[in-house]
């Protein structure tokens, strides 16, 4: 039996259930609520162009982390031209005036994962966020499993320390 | 005790739940003697729960429409050329853009006409089956399950189903958060397949598919054990550890399928 082809109406349905996660990881990504949008804009339409990739056999949600992964590396790169990447000090979300202990909380847990160099910052979001399984995440980022389990254990430690 | 039976890369995926179940008995047997050990786990599980925590915030907002727009579009209206982040970004005026993160533009209107596109999306805008969408919410929030479909997901036992049900529940399982979830087939309509997990707000619908095997043609009846590949798939990743036999089954039923 060959293995069937993705509809473009399924993929559209995944897209629908799995908008709220791609907002979250596109935060991971960028810092900022608004890259994180545009990112996962522009990533659903590269899905639609290609939704016959998707294997139903793989989990939908990886197959598009997969594309914002991609997405996010060409703008990081086209920043780079821009001379305009970022620094980590302006990185953090605004979550509003931070009066609670929660809301401080979590704003530096936050700047914590902004800071982590992007290769650990993946992982981290991949697989402690996003709940992914390692054999997921590393397809998702097209790396051996090793190379995933390492990136996520530094991404960890520098964490445990910070926090 | 001896911590160091374990390596950190083994406790690490002790609590991510990558190890096997003879690997996962032997720490928890280790972590009832060994303190030490006990907490360097805690620790690992608390920065989980913590990362979690910081970036949920994404999961409750509403979707803005120009998202769901996205989504509708067609193919080849997304072949225009690609939107720039750094343009996009440096066109939105600071106002403009606290507003927006703090209350989403959000008018009551523009809520209804993308919950019925949401509902015409999940269901197939080109057979719109009235008893299917009563079996599925589509809020801002995501997809929940509602009517027959929670009555099945709460009550029914798994493999119970009558000849004549709208709804077969195959198994249940904890996902890695901890959550209760079922896999589900439903018959109004086209066959549906999926899995649902309980958590505050309801059953939240994880992964929905179509019997991909199925010609519309032919009212099969899809078998429990016949859920397509995507939602096995998509089950297995989810799932901590082993299904729930009926015992435990009941006893999460029991507890009404939280903790």
């Amino acid at each position: 039996m060959t293995q069937p082809h993705a509809s473009l109406e399924l993929v559209r349905r995944n897209l629908v259930a799995v908008l709220p996660r791609l907002r979250r990881f596109g935060r991971t990504l960028t810092h900022d609520a608004h890259d994180a949008d545009d990112l996962v804009q522009i990533s659903i339409e590269r899905a639609l162009l290609k939704y016959e990739q998707w294997r139903p056999d793989a989990r939908f949600e990886s197959w598009m982390f997969g594309i914002m992964r991609n997405a996010w590396i060409d703008e990081v790169r086209a920043r780079g031209r821009r001379g305009k990447v970022l620094a980590p000090e302006e990185a953090g979300m605004e979550v509003g005036d931070p009066t609670s202990e929660d809301q401080l909380r979590r704003l530096a847990v936050q700047k914590a994962v902004a800071a982590l160099p992007e290769e650990q910052r993946l992982a981290v979001a991949l697989v402690l966020i996003e709940g992914l399984s390692y054999q997921e995440a590393a397809a998702a980022l097209d790396i051996p499993i090793g190379t995933l389990t390492s990136r996520l254990a530094r991404g960890r430690d520098t964490l445990q320390k910070l926090l | 005790m001896n911590i160091m039976q374990f390596s950190t890369e083994t406790l690490m995926a002790y609590v991510d739940g990558e190890l096997t179940t003879d690997q996962t008995r032997q720490i928890e047997a280790a972590m009832t003697t060994d303190a030490e050990l006990a907490r360097q786990v805690e620790r690992q599980r608390a920065l989980r729960r913590e990362l979690r925590a910081a970036f949920a915030e994404a999961l409750d907002e509403p979707i803005p429409a120009r998202l769901i727009d996205a989504v509708d579009s067609s193919p080849a209206a997304a072949a225009r050329p690609v939107i720039d982040i750094e343009a996009a970004r440096t066109a939105r005026t600071p106002t403009l853009r606290r507003a927006r993160w703090s209350w989403p533009e959000w008018t009551s209107v523009a809520a209804s006409l993308l919950i019925g596109l949401l509902i015409g999306l999940l269901i197939g805008r080109t057979a719109l089956q009235p008893p299917q969408s009563s079996l599925f919410n589509v809020s801002e929030h995501g997809i929940v399950a509602t009517g027959a479909l929670v009555a099945a997901l709460n009550e029914q036992p798994s493999g119970s189903a009558p000849a004549n049900a709208v709804v077969d529940i195959s198994l249940s399982f904890r996902a890695r958060n901890g959550d209760y979830c079922r896999t589900f087939i439903t018959h109004a309509g086209a066959p549906t397949a999926g899995f649902a997990c309980r958590d505050a707000q309801g059953w939240q619908i994880h992964t929905v598919s179509e019997n991909p095997g199925a010609e519309s043609s032919h009212q099969y009846r899809m078998a429990s054990s016949e859920l397509p590949p995507a939602v096995l798939s998509a089950v297995q990743a989810a799932m901590a550890g082993e299904a729930l036999d009926a015992t435990e089954e009941q006893a999460a039923r029991a507890k009404g399928w939280r903790e």
